[in-house]
C-alpha cells in the first residue's frame, strides 16, 4: 500500500514538475502549423460582432 | 514516637515476648498462641489470640506498604468476622505517626481516633442507617451497621481486643471519601475518621 | 472470603451453584432457573427472572484473569438495554471480584470491552442528575484528579439478563439511568454517574482491550471507534503526514521557483497602434518550450481587434489569426481585459515576425493608445505545481488530522446539543 501512494504521488509531482517546466497549455489553439492548414486564414466571419 | 521498650516473657508459657513497642497494651505471644495485655509494669495473659485463617491480604504485619502519601508499617493486625466473610483491620505506623488501616474487600480506609471532644454523642442510638452526624463541621450519614467479632489477632495493640468479643460498628459516609466509623462493644466506643484509599494505590515495598 | 462455602445447591431448582464473590455479597442468581437467592440468610429465593435469555458476551462466571497485576474473577453477569427513539443499544456487565481489591466491572459493548471500577473521592459537585443535564444551558463538566470531564452522554437503562454474585440485589425489569461525562485529554476516562433508583454511585471507567486475553476468553469482534478507545497511531500515519508534507513542500518549491526565475521579457513595440510598423521581429533561442506575444492596450471603454500574423525563421507561417481587447469599466466595476496573449512552439530557433494590423476598434482613436507589444520564450506554466501542491495539501491534511478524526469519532456519541439561543 504505501509503496503504492509514493509511486503514485510521486508520478504526480513528476508530470506536474514536467508540465510546470514545458509550459503545458500555455500554447495558443489557434497556433501552430496544423491551425493555420485547418484554414484559419481570413477568419474575419467567425470574429464575434461587437455591440458596445 | 514508635519506640521499642524493655523485653518481657510470656505469663503463660514463659518464653520471651517480642521487642515491645511503647504504645503497645496486648501481644500475642507466638510461641503458645495467648493474647498477653500489658497493664503498667505487669503482663497478664487474657485469653487466646484466635485463629488467623490464611486469606489473600494486601498488607502484611511487619511489611512496609506504600499507601498515597505516606508508608505504612502494620504491628498489629486484628480480624472481625461478620459471618459471611471478615475484614482487617492493621496497626502500625503511617510515615510515623500512629493509624489503623481497615480492609474489607478492596474498601481500604487509613484510620486516625477522632479527638475525644469531637466524638459524637448519643451511643447506640446513633447505629442506625441514615443517620446524620456533625464532627468539626462535617456532615457524615450512617450507610453501614454491622455487628461483627473479633477472631483473631497478631503482633502488638495499643489497646486489649478480646477474641470473641462482639462489636457493633456503622460506618458514616461523608463528602469526597471521607469516612467516620464507630465501634462499641462491652466495655467501651472508639471512633475514627477516614479517608478511603484506592486499593490499586496500595503496593507492598 | 471465609472460604467455607464455595457451592450450594440452588433452593429453587437445586442446580449446583459455585460460591465465587466475597463476603459482601447478598444476592445470587442462578443461571439455570432465574431464581435470585439471599445469600444472607441460607439462599432462600427472593424471586425468580424465568426465560431470561442469556446475552452475547466471551466471558462466563467463573473466569478469572489479572487486571494491574491482581487475579479478579467473574462472579456475575448483567446485561442491559436501553431503548430511544426507535434504537435499542445493548451490553453486558460482568462483576468482578478480588479477595484484596474488590469489586469492578468489566462491560461488553459494541464488542470493546471496558473496565469500570466505583469511586469513592467524588468529584466536587452535586451528583450529576439527567434533569440537571437537561436544565444545563452549557455542557455540564467535573474536576476528578486533576481532570476536567465533560458531558458524553445520559443512557436510560433496563436489565434484561442477571446471573451470578452481587453485592446489591439487582432485578430484571430493573431501570437505571447513568449521566457519563468523559475527560478531553489524556488516557480517555468517562465518569458516570449511575442512580438505579435506590443508590447513587461514581464511577469511573477505561477502555481494556486487554480483557479476553486476561480472561482467556474469545476476543470479541469490536465495531467502529468506541468513546474511550485511545488513539494509536499507527507507523504509517507518521510515514505518511512526513512523505506528504515533502512532496507538498517539493511542488511549491518547484511552482515558486518557475514563477520567480522566469525568462527575461522582451518589448517589442511601445507606442501608439498607428506609429507601430507592420512587421515586429523577435529572437526566439529556446525551442523546447513554448513563446509567448502578449499585447497590452492602454484603452479605456472601447475595444480593438487585432489580426495577428506569426512567421517562423523559414518563413512558416506559424499563425494567422485575431486577438481582440476590450476594457469598461465604471465607478466601481471593470470588465474585459486590457491584456491578451497568444502562446505558440518554436519549432526553429532564429528571428520570428509578428504582423499586428488593427482591424476594427470600437471608434478610431483606439488607434492613438499605446500597445505594448512584449515576447518571452520558454515559457513555464507553475499552474500545474500549484494543483499537485493542492492535492498534496489535502493528503497531508487527511495525514496529520488522523489523532484529532479519531477524536472526533470518539465524541461523535454524545447526546449534548448546544442551543442557538
Amino acid at each position: 500500500m504505501r509503496i503504492v501512494i509514493v509511486m503514485v504521488s510521486l508520478a504526480v509531482l513528476g508530470a506536474a514538475g514536467y508540465a510546470s517546466w514545458y509550459g503545458i497549455g500555455t500554447v495558443s489553439r489557434d497556433t501552430g502549423a496544423s491551425s493555420v492548414r485547418a484554414g484559419s486564414v481570413g477568419a474575419a466571419g467567425v470574429r464575434r460582432v461587437r455591440v458596445k | 514516637m514508635v519506640a521499642a521498650m524493655s523485653e518481657r516473657s510470656c505469663p503463660n508459657c514463659g518464653a520471651a515476648l517480642p521487642k515491645l513497642l511503647r504504645h503497645a497494651r496486648m501481644v500475642n505471644c507466638e510461641f503458645c498462641g495467648s493474647s498477653v495485655v500489658l497493664e503498667d509494669e505487669v503482663v497478664r495473659k487474657a485469653g487466646e489470640a484466635g485463629e488467623m485463617l490464611d486469606a489473600p491480604e494486601l498488607i502484611r504485619l511487619g511489611h512496609a506498604t506504600a499507601l498515597p502519601g505516606g508508608v505504612f508499617e502494620a504491628f498489629g493486625h486484628v480480624r472481625y468476622d461478620y459471618g459471611r466473610g471478615h475484614w482487617d483491620e492493621y496497626h502500625g505506623s503511617f510515615d510515623g505517626e500512629l493509624v489503623w488501616v481497615s480492609v474489607d474487600e478492596g474498601d481500604v480506609v487509613l484510620q486516625r481516633a477522632v479527638a475525644p471532644r469531637a466524638v459524637p454523642k448519643g451511643g447506640r442510638r446513633l447505629f442506625r442507617i441514615g443517620t446524620e452526624i456533625t464532627i468539626e463541621g462535617a456532615t457524615y450519614t450512617c450507610t453501614e451497621v454491622d455487628n461483627a467479632e473479633a477472631v483473631a489477632f497478631r503482633g502488638q495493640l495499643p489497646e486489649p481486643v478480646a477474641v470473641g468479643d462482639l462489636h457493633l460498628f456503622a460506618n458514616f459516609t461523608g463528602y469526597k471519601g471521607a469516612i467516620v466509623s464507630g465501634e462499641i462493644w462491652n466495655e467501651g466506643a472508639a471512633w475514627f475518621e477516614g479517608q478511603w484509599i484506592d486499593p490499586f494505590e496500595v503496593t507492598p515495598l | 472470603m471465609t472460604g467455607a462455602v464455595r457451592s450450594i445447591d440452588c433452593t429453587n431448582c437445586g442446580a449446583g451453584l459455585k460460591v465465587l464473590g466475597g463476603g459482601r455479597v447478598t444476592t445470587q442468581v442462578c443461571g439455570y432457573c432465574g431464581a435470585a437467592l439471599d445469600a444472607n440468610e441460607d439462599y432462600r429465593v427472593l424471586e425468580v427472572f424465568a426465560g431470561m435469555q442469556r446475552p452475547a458476551s466471551p466471558f462466563r462466571l467463573g473466569m478469572t484473569g489479572r487486571i494491574q497485576g491482581i487475579e479478579f474473577t467473574i462472579v456475575g453477569t448483567i446485561g442491559k438495554i436501553e431503548r430511544y427513539d426507535g434504537r435499542t443499544w445493548s451490553w453486558v456487565d460482568h462483576q468482578l471480584y478480588s479477595p484484596t481489591h474488590g469489586y469492578a466491572w468489566l462491560t461488553v459493548e459494541d464488542g470493546h470491552t471496558l473496565l469500570t471500577r466505583k469511586i469513592r473521592d467524588w468529584p466536587v459537585g452535586p451528583f450529576l442528575t439527567s434533569r440537571m443535564v437537561e436544565r444545563a444551558e452549557a455542557r455540564p463538566s467535573r474536576g476528578w484528579r486533576r481532570q476536567t470531564f465533560q458531558y458524553y452522554s445520559t443512557s436510560s437503562w433496563k436489565i434484561d439478563f442477571v446471573e451470578g454474585e452481587f453485592t446489591w440485589r439487582p432485578t430484571r425489569g430493573a431501570r437505571g439511568v447513568t449521566v457519563s461525562l468523559m475527560c478531553n485529554s489524556g488516557t480517555p476516562q468517562m465518569l458516570a454517574y449511575a442512580d438505579n433508583g435506590s443508590e447513587r454511585e461514581v464511577e469511573v471507567t477505561r477502555y481494556f482491550p486487554q480483557a479476553a486475553e486476561a480472561f482467556g476468553a474469545e476476543p470479541p469482534m469490536s465495531e467502529g471507534i468506541h468513546a474511550l478507545q485511545p488513539y494509536e497511531p499507527k507507523s504509517s500515519s507518521a510515514f505518511y503526514r512526513r512523505w506528504f508534507g515533502g512532496v507538498l513542500a517539493a511542488s511549491v518549491v518547484g511552482a515558486v521557483g518557475l514563477s520567480t526565475v522566469g525568462v527575461a521579457t522582451t518589448t517589442l513595440w511601445d507606442g501608439p497602434v498607428r506609429e507601430m510598423p507592420e512587421a515586429l521581429v523577435f529572437e526566439v533561442g529556446d525551442t523546447s518550450r513554448p513563446a509567448v506575444i502578449r499585447l497590452r492596450h492602454n484603452i479605456r471603454n472601447e475595444w480593438s481587434a487585432f489580426g495577428v500574423t506569426l512567421t517562423g525563421p523559414d518563413g512558416t507561417l506559424l499563425a494567422e489569426t485575431f486577438r481582440d481587447i476590450s476594457y469598461y469599466t465604471g465607478s466601481d466595476w471593470s470588465e474585459g481585459s486590457r491584456s491578451t496573449a497568444l502562446g505558440f512552439q518554436p519549432q526553429i530557433a532564429g528571428p520570428h515576425q509578428i504582423a499586428l494590423e488593427l482591424d476594427e476598434a470600437s471608434t478610431p482613436s483606439v488607434a492613438d493608445s499605446a500597445l505594448r507589444v512584449m515576447v518571452r520564450d520558454g515559457q513555464s506554466r507553475p499552474l500545474w505545481l500549484w494543483m499537485a501542491a493542492g492535492l498534496f495539501g489535502l493528503a497531508f491534511l487527511w495525514s496529520a488530522s488522523t489523532k484529532l478524526r479519531h477524536k472526533a469519532a470518539r465524541w461523535s456519541g454524545s447526546d449534548w446539543t448546544e442551543e442557538d439561543d
